[in-house]
């Protein structure tokens, strides 16, 4: 929908295991405020190009920009800190945790409130607790009658869709410039999705740009702006939705090459 | 979005403390460890000495000093149980050299209080430097070794904890390498296996107002209670603030908490680090309660100990290893004719609870085996709180409006751990 | 130059020890990713049980038999008594939490550590034992030039060096070995493969702790003594071979063996006897530092 400033900007992005090439040579860009769908079949990649941008695997070759910073090389953590936040595939809540401090270790990076200042109810440490735990407000905002009478129990007590709606709390919670989700609709039924579109969509309204992998493809049709679709490793289609819904090298892809040619 | 009425909980008719035992380990150390439990606990435990010296003078009863002794002992362990409930149950680290930073603060401290370097530092000069003796050390050990994996970890602590031991029974002679002598003759710096005798204990009073004059034992079981309420207390706030969640987070699912921001690295290093200060500090109060410093303060048995009062008592759980301390040091006291198998028995214990129930009495850390391999720690419920599903069955017409998903979630062999 | 030359026999000898003790445990690490902490102690437990049978036969004259059948007798016992212990301790200790958080065995394996230990400082021996080595083996000691070493001493590394052979052709060439190797690469694809996962634990448990076993034996003849606490110090120094030569890597264990013992004659013999184990314990923080995989490992996974 908005184009111009790209948020992430991949070149090149390359990831060998051994004698397997996991990624090949990706170039893609995300811009401020889009909605852009990595889709491909099981085993292209996707998931491993999250952990390339995240910074849980480190590229063989390539560079990975967000707003003009160079990623690659970048503990984890500092990524996260630079401004990418991300949810998975099998969904990571902290078990033990309970649903409020879930929320509140997105906000760990950028809260300045250390070992002493909590022994010691210094005034720093007390402001940005309490920043903190306003924010943790703000990130329920968008699913607040599901998770508001849950904050307080552990995680492990959570259904599965609660889950997934913590995780995505965690993740705004942590301000990101970048959201990437990984198959945020995975395991749910048709009504869930219709809610995940929607938040997706809120959460783009609110100024976040989205990067996800999906499987689910009608749901990728309605939301993204844009979809890129990977197949072992390389892009081979990107553009509207409707663009590469047609496009027979990605019908090939998925349905092999006689459904192609049908 | 939907118009879903928020779930309603069951109405609550139980009484308040079978909930609470209902609710499993999590809510016993909710229960135990607010304010209202720990407050009387606290002044009771400082009470009891008083009450051993008025049943003493009030009858044909000599065991107050004893007792006395035994309950200052048992709380000196109770504080480097709850020490190593910091880096083995929260921050899940293996410290098995865990017992050497008493042994350094035992040592740093006689250094700089006794005859053997003509120092006697009082206690306010003493204490800085201990903790910094104490961190020195910890950060030698821990910035190498926590980069690595955690068996790697369990090693090189058992190396350091070895050698230490090692280096404290050699240096009652100048250290002579390659041909060199480094230091002068005579130059005695730990006593070597007689250890350092004659250390200052702490310049207090020794009669306080309203309670009369205050036997050593007495004083030093005060000190280590004290030592214990704060200790508990650092750990409770810690629990509930950035920290806290951040050391639970990296023990539930390290990966997913560097994903989060977390500087999985920083906060090893700071829970490491800090147990093994308390553990000197201890060691510091120690040597100051019986006057020596000995190597046998670094042996490998004592770390197992405190390691069975941690288990045993609950991983992961302060009362738990109070309690483990209390199990562990009082009964051997007790039983004196079986000290000769002290350990044996010791390390039946452990490798029955081991085996039978690993979280221990009051663990809130479940190192069970599961069921599928690899991932994060489990947790134990007695009955979970299964929320009841609140969205609405979908219709046929709902259905049919909407594609069928194919999306099967994909068993990633990346997050296989 | 001599000096060189004689502290590196004296570290060949001490370093098959090493090797012995290092292959138990890179074997045990690389079928079940555990560190058996109690694997040193099984050393000493062989060492007692050679010298008990050395005992019963020397000095209580139970039978005259020849000096070559004792020693025999020794090794057996060792070796098969040492192998049974591990086994046992797998079986009860550590299959229970086969699929446990990673922490869980490591802390049963300090508690059957102690167990050990007490249990022969109890029911054996607080003081150390002796072993009638001189009864059983010539105290020979050979010259060449002018260095020297004693008989026992070559017997170690001869025989060390014979069993490493031994083993690497088991694990390398027999199928067996491979169903071993493929346990140790994924446990559960093997047990798709039809390989019965629980035996071939139960094998690597007794080969290494039989490995062991003799270790304690060859010590014995060696310095002719046994004490309760020795497998804890030489437990650590295996392990620290087991990681220069890459943890879970066979024939790294057995080169890391020798070269940590090379090392440490080196150092015991250039700098200081008092402070050799300090520089062992240098040497692994070292070799973690700065090449955690040792030297033949595989570089551990690359994370960011």
């Amino acid at each position: 929908m908005s184009q111009g400033i790209g948020v992430l900007e991949i070149r090149g992005l390359t990831r060998r295991f051994g004698g397997l090439t996991a990624v090949d040579g990706l170039d893609l860009t995300v811009n401020e405020g889009e909605i852009v769908s990595l889709v491909g079949p099981n085993g292209a990649g996707k998931t491993t190009v999250f952990n390339l941008i995240s910074g849980v695997l480190r590229p063989t070759a390539g560079s990975v920009r967000l707003l003009g910073r160079e990623l690659v090389g970048q503990p984890a953590h500092r990524i996260t800190h630079h401004g990418i936040a991300r949810t998975f595939q099998n969904i990571r809540v902290f078990p033990q945790l309970t649903v409020r401090e879930n929320i509140l270790l997105g906000t760990h990076h950028w809260t300045r409130s250390g070992m002493l200042g909590s022994v010691t109810f210094w005034p720093g440490t007390m402001r940005a607790e309490r920043a903190a735990q306003a924010e943790v407000q703000t990130a329920i905002e968008l699913f607040r009658e599901r998770l508001e009478a849950r904050l307080e129990d552990p995680a492990f007590t959570l259904l599965y869709a609660n889950r997934r709606r913590t995780e995505i709390a965690r993740a705004l919670a942590a301000r990101p410039k970048l959201l990437l989700l990984d198959e945020p609709a995975a395991g749910m039924n048709p009504y869930e999705r219709i809610e995940m579109a929607g938040l997706i969509r809120s959460m783009r309204d609110r100024g976040l740009t989205i990067f996800l992998i999906e499987h689910h493809m009608p749901l990728v049709m309605e939301i993204s702006d844009r979809v890129i679709v990977m197949d072992h490793g390389v892009k081979i289609a990107e553009g509207l939705p409707k663009e590469v819904h047609s496009n027979p090298r990605v019908v090939e892809a998925y349905l092999g090459r006689r459904a192609a040619t049908a | 979005m939907s118009a879903q009425p928020a779930p309603t909980h069951p109405i609550q008719t139980t009484h308040a403390l079978k909930r609470v035992w209902e609710s499993g380990p999590a809510g016993w150390n909710q229960a135990l460890t607010r304010p209202a439990v720990l407050v009387p606990f606290f002044v009771l435990a400082a009470v009891v000495p008083l009450v051993l010296q008025y049943v003493e003078d009030n009858s044909s009863w000599i065991g107050a000093q004893y007792w006395t002794l035994i309950l200052a002992n048992c709380a000196m362990y109770a504080c480097l149980a709850v020490a190593l409930n910091l880096v083995v149950g929260y921050a899940g680290l293996l410290n098995l050299g865990f017992i050497a930073f008493f042994g350094i603060g035992s040592y740093a401290y006689a250094l700089v209080a006794s005859d053997q370097l003509h120092q006697h530092y009082p206690l306010w000069a003493a204490l800085p430097v201990v903790v910094a003796v104490t961190l020195a050390f910890a950060l030698l050990v821990g910035v190498p070794a926590l980069r690595l994996r955690g068996d790697y970890l369990a090693i090189v602590t058992l190396g350091f904890g070895l050698i230490m031991r090692d280096l404290i029974l050699d240096l009652d002679r100048p250290p002579v390498l390659a041909g060199h002598q480094f230091g002068p003759d005579g130059l005695n710096l730990t006593g070597g296996t007689n250890g350092i005798h004659q250390v200052d204990p702490f310049k207090l009073p020794t009669s306080l107002p309203l309670l009369g004059p205050v036997p050593h034992f007495r004083m030093y079981y005060w000190i280590f209670i004290g030592f214990l309420a704060l200790t508990v207390y650092c750990m409770l706030r810690w629990r509930n603030s950035r920290t806290g969640r951040a050391w639970v987070a990296i023990r539930d699912d390290e990966l997913a908490a560097r994903a989060m921001g977390v500087n999985t690295f920083k906060y090893r290093l700071l829970a490491f680090a800090m147990s093994a200060v308390i553990a000197g500090i201890v060691g510091m109060i120690d040597a100051a309660f019986i006057f020596n410093a000995f190597p046998g303060n670094f042996d490998v048995q004592q770390t197992v100990m405190v390691f069975i009062m941690v288990i045993l008592g609950g991983l992961g759980s302060i009362p738990g290893a109070i309690l483990g301390a209390i199990l562990f040091t009082v009964p051997p006291f007790l039983l004196q004719q079986f000290v000769f198998y002290k350990y044996l028995i010791i390390s039946i214990v452990l490798i029955a609870t081991m085996v039978f129930r690993p979280e221990g009495l009051l663990g809130t850390v479940s190192i069970r085996p599961r069921k599928n391999l690899g991932g994060t720690l489990e947790l134990l419920t007695a009955e979970s709180t299964i929320e009841a599903s609140e969205l609405p069955a979908v219709t046929d017409a709902e259905a049919a409006d909407l594609e069928a998903a194919s999306g099967a979630i994909v068993d990633d062999p990346e997050w296989k751990q | 130059m001599g000096i060189f030359l004689q502290q590196l026999i004296n570290g060949l000898e001490l370093g098959s020890l090493y090797a012995l003790v290092a292959l138990g445990y890179t074997l045990i690490y690389g079928i079940l990713e555990m560190l058996n902490f109690a694997h040193g102690d099984v050393y000493m437990v062989g060492a007692f049980l050679a010298a008990g049978v050395a005992a019963l036969f020397v000095h209580n004259e139970v039978a005259a038999i020849p000096a070559g059948l004792v020693v025999g007798l020794m090794v057996v016992m060792a070796m098969g008594g040492a192998g049974l212990l591990g086994v046992g301790i797998e079986r009860v200790a550590y299959r229970p939490l086969r699929n446990a958080n990673r922490l869980a065995p490591l802390i049963t394996a300090i508690g059957v550590s102690l167990f050990l230990e007490s249990a022969v400082q109890v029911w054996v021996s607080p003081a150390p034992v002796l072993v009638p080595s001189n009864a059983l083996v010539p105290q020979t000691v050979l010259h060449l030039g002018g260095l020297t070493t004693p008989l026992t001493g070559l017997m170690l590394f001869v025989i060390a060096v014979a069993l490493m052979v031994a083993l690497d052709a088991f694990v390398f060439r027999t199928r067996f070995g491979s169903a071993m190797r493929a346990t140790a690469q994924d446990r559960e694809a093997a047990t798709f493969m039809g390989i019965d996962v629980d035996r071939v634990i139960l094998v690597t448990f007794f080969v290494a702790s039989a490995l062991a076993g003799m270790a304690g034996v060859l010590f014995g003849l060696w310095h002719a003594t046994a004490d309760f606490f020795m497998g804890y110090l030489l437990g650590i120094k295996a392990f620290t071979a087991a990681v220069i030569g890459g943890i879970g890597n066979i024939r790294g264990a057995m080169i890391g063996g020798l070269l940590l013992g090379v090392l440490e004659s080196l150092a015991g013999g250039f700098i200081s006897t008092q402070f050799q184990d300090t520089f062992v314990f240098l040497a692994l923080i070292t070799v973690l530092l700065i090449r955690p995989q040792g030297l033949f490992g595989q570089p551990l996974t690359d994370r960011a």
